[in-house]
């Protein structure tokens, strides 16, 4: 057994369960360890270092419950070397896991308020397990809105659960595409649309976001508007990230390392650099 | 019992596109305004054909569809009253529809005259800035938004 800074450097073995087939390019692996250790307990929004043997290691967001101990879930887009390497791979297979790493969401500034989710593409994925908590938990916030905006119907992750959670009568889950195709009858249009749309108290809400920097830059722009404050606005960074413990800097954004410090960050902790090209 | 100008003018008010109209303004477009409802399926506007009217939407959603000769119409966006207004054809010549807008809910909206309008903006220039003015705020946010969706943000990046 590794202890201390050795833990957090060497993988550990993990089975694949499952894989589920979620998008064209994105799927979900079920992961439990290999000796039957219990999984490491993970905050919403952490995220692990993934090892495809033989390609690399690539951080990907805990996309799972964090109830669930024994099962580790990722959702994975396949765009690079390593997690097109992750696609190949079916049930049986084994990769080697590090983590988790990182600050996740935090649940208790919540506590009391209306939370309003903004979820664009992929960045659906870090944001599920803070939705199961807060499902867990429902009675201990206000309103609740998921709003989500994905490319196409036919890029819609989560689909049966996304239906499940909008038949709830504590939730509400909006969905909007970029391109709609036919018999698609939802909203077409900007995730960003959505927020007029959304019952919250300005003073009484907090606000998550993940997805492309450009669709969380005119998120904060629109709940800016509806009255939030920088300080309730809360977004995952996403950057090139490589030893996960903040010594190597490949994730340096400007004064932070998003492996160590974020990826979840306050907006008001990055305003002044969010918009800085160079970083 | 509430006449049919009261009640326009009630629908009108607690409508966004009147925030810090005056009344006078309002009173102007009251006067263009009919009320009118659309059942899912029906057509607000047609391509091609005459922009007699823009329209307020109160409640229910519309869609704005491109017809693709061989694959149908396609949505390219959905509005509902937070959108606040359907149509800005009327604007400029020849005043025809570029699009068709469908109700994909029961949809009710406040139908202004637009010829009316034309000539009421040419009439009172005042009143004129404060109705474009209005038009061009809605209108500048969505062709924002447009040009972001026209960069595929969500499309795989390496």
């Amino acid at each position: 057994m590794y202890t201390g800074e050795t833990a957090t450097m060497v993988p550990t073995i993990h089975q694949i369960d499952r894989v589920i087939h979620e998008t064209q390019d994105t799927f979900t692996l079920e992961l439990h360890h290999s000796v039957g250790e219990r999984g490491a307990v993970f905050r919403p929004g952490q995220f692990n270092m993934i090892y495809a043997f033989g390609a690399g290691e690539a951080a990907i967001s805990i996309s799972g419950s964090p109830h669930e101990p024994d099962r580790l879930t990722h959702t994975v887009r396949a765009v690079g070397t390593v997690t097109k390497a992750l696609a190949t791979l079916k049930a049986g297979d084994e990769i080697g896991v590090r983590g988790p790493f990182g600050k996740g969401w935090p649940m208790d500034a919540a506590r009391g308020h209306d939370i309003v989710i903004v979820a664009g593409g992929i960045g659906l994925a870090p944001l599920r397990p803070l939705i199961y908590e807060i499902i867990r938990d429902r009675g201990q916030f206000g309103n609740v809105a998921l709003l989500y905006g994905a490319r196409s119907p036919e890029d819609i992750l989560y689909e049966q659960e996304m239906r499940e959670w909008r038949s709830r009568l504590d939730l509400e889950v909006i969905v909007t595409v970029d391109r709609a195709s036919a018999g698609w009858h939802g909203c077409v249009g900007m995730v960003t649309k959505l927020i007029p749309k959304t019952p919250f108290n300005p003073y009484r809400a907090i606000a998550y976001v993940c997805g492309p920097e450009i669709m969380m830059s005119y998120s904060i722009r629109e709940l800016k508007k509806q009255g939030l404050s920088e300080d309730s606005i809360f977004l995952s960074m996403e950057r090139n990230m490589k030893c996960a413990i903040g010594h190597c800097g490949h994730c340096q954004f400007g004064p932070h390392f998003v492996c160590k410090d974020g990826p979840v960050f306050r907006y008001k902790k990055i305003q002044k650099i969010m918009d800085i090209r160079e970083l | 019992m509430m006449n049919g100008d009261s009640m326009i003018k009630r629908l009108l008010e607690s409508h966004t596109f009147a925030d810090q109209l005056i009344p006078a303004h309002i009173d102007t477009l009251v006067g263009l305004a009919e009320p009118q409802s659309y059942e899912v399926g029906d057509y607000l506007t047609r391509t091609g054909k005459p922009a007699n009217h823009c329209y307020l939407i109160c409640c229910g959603q519309v869609t704005i569809e491109l017809y693709e000769p061989g694959r149908g119409p396609r949505a390219v966006e959905t509005l509902s009253p937070a959108d606040s207004i359907l149509g800005c054809s009327w604007l400029v010549k020849p005043y025809t529809w570029c699009f068709d807008s469908r109700a994909i809910e029961p949809t009710q909206t406040l139908a202004l005259d637009t010829k009316a309008l034309r000539s009421a903006c040419e009439t009172d220039h005042e009143f004129g800035y404060q109705v474009l003015m209005k038009f061009v705020t809605v209108y500048a946010e969505r062709l924002r938004t447009s040009r972001i969706q026209l960069t595929d943000m969500y499309s795989a990046k390496e």
